[in-house]
């Protein structure tokens, strides 16, 4: 199945992937796509995928921390990907999604451009991030996977998002 | 013990410590008034009931201990000898200890076992002898029963040893052992009762009809021996009856013989040995440890390993029985019932309307739906009332600590308790507990004087310090108030100045001299006592007030007392606030801070180096914060005049916030920002407004902060 992926199974709505039996050996990962890149995370940490809505913007956050969301009573800080990785921000469509996952005990959301597929990547198609020097910051990739011709970055999501609150702890300290 | 009672063993602890305030309160109050019987009676009752339920969870120190105390309270309430004060201090020391076992019995820390031993001989000797020794280790001949029991008797009465085996049938032929013992009642007072279980077979051959009871009863009553016999007229044949005159009483230390005493215990009682040989003996006694050792059945490691182990095990209860529960009064939870039973009605009525809506019924819509915005808010006044306790329970243990203080600080001072009844959160109520102490103590210590001084300034020698709690708008108010000698301007300036706080020569307004008091480390005491003075507490008490959302004030006048007011949220999950809005977004600002809002005329506003913005209100200037700088969001108003200052109150400073618009007043819902993300400067929590979007709700301290340092940067 996943050397079948074609571009229709990239857009598949939210609520599909999001009901797609969970079955459980460890290599499974939801792809999403920023702009032509896809990405994967760990198919355990996510708690689940809602449909893009405007947030409360925090005052005097980092740019990457988007605002809050109410989800169903709970604050949800969300965090924009693109932002994050330094990629020019778009407009949300239709297609905009928010990842919901566990960091630690903390629920947090992610805004990536559309979730894709539920991938099964055997451990022989992973491979250790590459290193690019100064200029490409790989320490948020626990690996790259491939999938038909796709390239799948594999990410370290609490790497992703702990790092976020250091650095925005980091932040509020050089301010004061 | 069959049944599993752990999960009552929490009520039990709750109870407890109620009936441990009860007698505590009753014991300061009996000072007072010592011939109150109903306070006596009602002291007696609270230790009964410890007794009895300590008895059922198996703390047989509890009991036993109990027992003592109750054995000199009966005493008391029967009038043998009037209530003194050594004999108060005694029980009040016995009701630390009793607090200290129940402790104990939960998995805190070990009772200091002499200290038991001898308040034990205390009460014992106390309830013997009406007279408090202070050592009665020393004159053993005091503890047997002989000497003083007759002594105490009181005459033209007599004492009568009861002891009656009731005979098998007694259940058969419908009489009731009750009504005998009723009887008995009303010829005289009961002494002791026990009651012998022993005669019970085993429970296969046991005869649900038959009565296997054995009373012991000593009585004390003006009528003849012939006439107590006549009680037990009817149940002569077959039961067994012995009434035997009793001179003696009974042996103060009597215990219930469900509980086993240890043999030196009984063998001191029966005079064969000495307590201080028994000491001796025990303290000769070797541990199991030291025994293993000698006999090379295990090594010293070995033993202090398991020794370790032992106390690991010993430690760990005390992480269990944590959990928090709350008594609501049922007419709470009755009023809640009736509540839920209105919504219930409201929503089903509802739910028929919109199965066949059309629009002709659109007011009755309307008004269905009013009615359910009724109940909701009803509903959730009554649920966050179950959580608001009177603060009596709080107040209550400050007789005890003034009367300890004064005693100790040689001073006359009199507590003056209002507004108990006054209900806050309970996370409040527990919290606050901690800085009433601290004002206490420091009013007790500095603020009165000694008497001397009182009296050379013409005041009564007698202080007095007042606590009152009352509701103001939506909070609530604690006053500690003393008629002391008032803060000291000039010394408490000279000792900021000495201490590097403030530099020589600055002006400070009164009230930013009374706060210097709240820095941490400042103490203006000229010798330091063991109740206050080590400048440790006034900071602390500012701290925890403002970790509830509250503030600390100062009124005080030289000569003539202090006043500390605390000013508290009466519940910490849902506040007041005022909604503003500044360019798209909203933020919520708690309305207890705002004292007003005004739009300023443009000669009011003036600027200082040609940035820092002051209005004028009511003749004073106060600094203005612009919420869209602090926060670094567009606004739409840049003109003061054009937008809404809104000025808001901390401690001791007031600031005007500028806004772009107030959109209106509403009760909302504190969600923790925190739980999933950080906190953020300036802002207190978030809430979800009614369309499901997130506001925050503004910190104003921080907020003010924010924009001091915001500016400081832009310097």
């Amino acid at each position: 199945m996943a050397a079948g992926t074609t571009q229709a199974s990239a857009t598949l709505s939210a609520e599909a992937t999001a009901g797609l039996g969970l079955s459980t050996d460890g290599n499974q990962f939801l792809s999403f796509t920023l702009g032509e890149e896809h990405y994967g995370v760990d198919i355990l940490r996510i708690q689940e995928i809602k449909g893009y809505t405007a947030v409360t913007r925090i005052p005097n956050t980092p740019g990457f921390i988007k605002g809050v969301l109410n989800l169903r009573g709970t604050i949800v800080p969300i965090v924009n990907l693109r932002s994050k990785f330094g990629m020019p921000e778009v407009e949300p469509t239709m297609f905009t999604v928010i990842v919901v996952v566990v960091v630690r005990d903390r629920i947090m959301g992610v805004i990536v451009d559309a979730v894709s597929d539920v991938l099964d990547i055997a451990a022989k198609d992973i491979q250790p991030p590459p290193q690019f020097g100064t200029n490409v910051d790989v320490s948020f990739l626990s690996g790259i996977g491939k999938c038909g011709d796709k390239l799948v970055s594999l990410l370290n999501i609490d790497q992703v998002l702990t790092a976020d609150e250091t650095e925005a702890i980091h932040a509020l300290d050089q301010a004061a | 013990m069959s049944t599993d009672l752990s999960q009552f063993q929490d009520a039990f602890f709750e109870e407890s410590s109620e009936h441990l305030t009860t007698i505590e309160d009753g014991l300061l109050q009996l000072e007072q008034r010592p011939d109150d019987l109903d306070l006596l009676n009602r002291i007696f009752r609270a230790a009964h009931s410890i007794k009895g339920n300590s008895g059922m969870f198996g703390f047989t120190a509890v009991g036993q201990f109990t027992h003592k105390m109750e054995t000199l309270l009966d005493q008391l309430r029967n009038g043998k000898f009037s209530v003194t004060p050594e004999i108060t201090d005694i029980l009040l020391r016995s009701t630390d200890q009793l607090k200290i076992l129940i402790e104990a019995a939960r998995g805190g820390a070990a009772p200091d076992t002499d200290l038991l031993l001898q308040l034990e001989r205390e009460l014992a000797a106390a309830a013997e002898g009406g007279e408090a020794p202070g050592n009665t280790s020393s004159t053993p001949s005091q503890t047997s029963p002989a000497a003083t029991a007759v002594a105490s008797s009181t005459p033209g009465l007599h004492r009568f040893r009861i002891t009656w085996a009731a005979p098998a049938w007694l259940f058969q032929r419908g009489l009731d052992p009750v009504r005998m013992i009723g009887e008995l009642e009303d010829l005289g007072t009961i002494i002791s009762r026990t009651l012998d279980t022993s005669r019970f077979p085993a429970f296969e051959s046991l005869d649900p009809e038959s009565c296997y009871l054995t009373w012991t009863l000593e009585l004390e009553t003006p009528k003849e021996q012939a006439v107590v016999e006549g009680v037990f007229d009817f149940v002569r044949d077959g039961g067994e009856l012995t009434i035997e005159a009793s001179g003696p009483a009974i042996s103060p230390v009597v215990t219930d013989d469900s509980e086993p005493k240890p043999l030196g215990e009984i063998l001191v009682e029966s005079g064969v040995v000495s307590r201080e040989t028994l000491d001796k003996a025990l303290s000769q006694q070797k541990r199991l440890g030291e025994i293993l050792v000698e006999q090379h059945a295990a090594t010293p490691q070995q033993i202090s390993q398991a020794l370790q182990k032992q106390g690991e095990a010993a430690a760990q209860p005390k992480k269990t029985g944590d959990a928090a529960s709350i008594r609501v009064d049922t007419g709470k939870i009755d009023k809640l019932i009736n509540l839920v039973g209105e919504l219930v009605i409201t929503q089903s009525m509802l739910s028929s309307l919109g199965t066949r809506f059309d629009m002709s019924q659109l007011p009755v819509l309307v008004e269905r739906v009013a009615q359910l915005e009724r109940n909701t808010r009803e509903i959730q006044e009554r649920v966050m009332g179950i959580r608001m306790l009177p603060i009596g329970s709080t107040f209550s243990r400050f007789p005890r600590l003034v009367r300890d203080l004064s005693g100790k600080a040689g001073k006359k001072i009199q507590l003056l308790l209002s507004g108990e009844e006054t209900e806050l959160d309970k996370t409040v109520i527990e919290s606050i507990g901690d800085p009433l102490t601290h004002l206490v103590r420091n009013s007790a210590d500095h603020g009165l004087e000694p008497p001397e001084e009182r009296l050379a300034a013409g005041k009564p020698e007698l202080g007095t310090i007042r606590m009152n709690a009352f509701h103001e708008g939506g909070s609530i108010c604690i006053t500690v108030e003393d008629d002391g000698r008032g803060l000291n301007r000039d010394k408490i300036l000279a000792k900021a100045i000495k201490q590097g706080l403030i530099a020589e020569g600055e002006k400070l307004s009164d009230d930013q001299i009374n706060g210097l008091i709240f820095r941490p480390g400042f103490s203006t005491a000229d010798k330091i006592t063991d109740v206050s003075g080590r400048g440790v507490g006034m900071d602390v008490v500012k701290k925890n007030i403002e970790a509830l959302g509250g503030t600390v004030s100062i009124k005080t006048a030289l000569g003539k007392g202090t006043t500390f007011t605390l000013k508290l949220p009466l519940t910490l999950a849902i506040i007041e606030g005022m909604t503003v809005r500044v360019g798209r977004e909203s933020y919520i600002i708690p309305l207890v801070s705002i004292l007003e809002s005004i739009q300023p005329t443009a000669s009011s506003v003036k600027t200082i180096t040609g940035k820092g913005e002051v209005v004028e209100v009511r003749g004073s200037y106060h600094p203005i914060v612009r919420l869209s700088e602090a926060f670094s969001i567009e606004a739409d108003c840049q003109d003061p005049t054009k937008a809404i200052l809104v000025m808001l109150e901390t401690e001791q400073e007031r600031v005007a916030v500028m806004v772009d618009e107030l959109l209106g007043q509403q009760q909302v819902v504190i969600k923790s920002l925190e739980k999933n993300f950080r906190k953020v400067e300036g802002i207190a929590g978030a809430t979800i407004l009614g369309d499901g979007t997130v506001s925050f709700i503004l910190d104003v301290r921080g907020l003010i902060e924010l924009s001091r340092h915001g500016m400081s940067v832009a310097a």
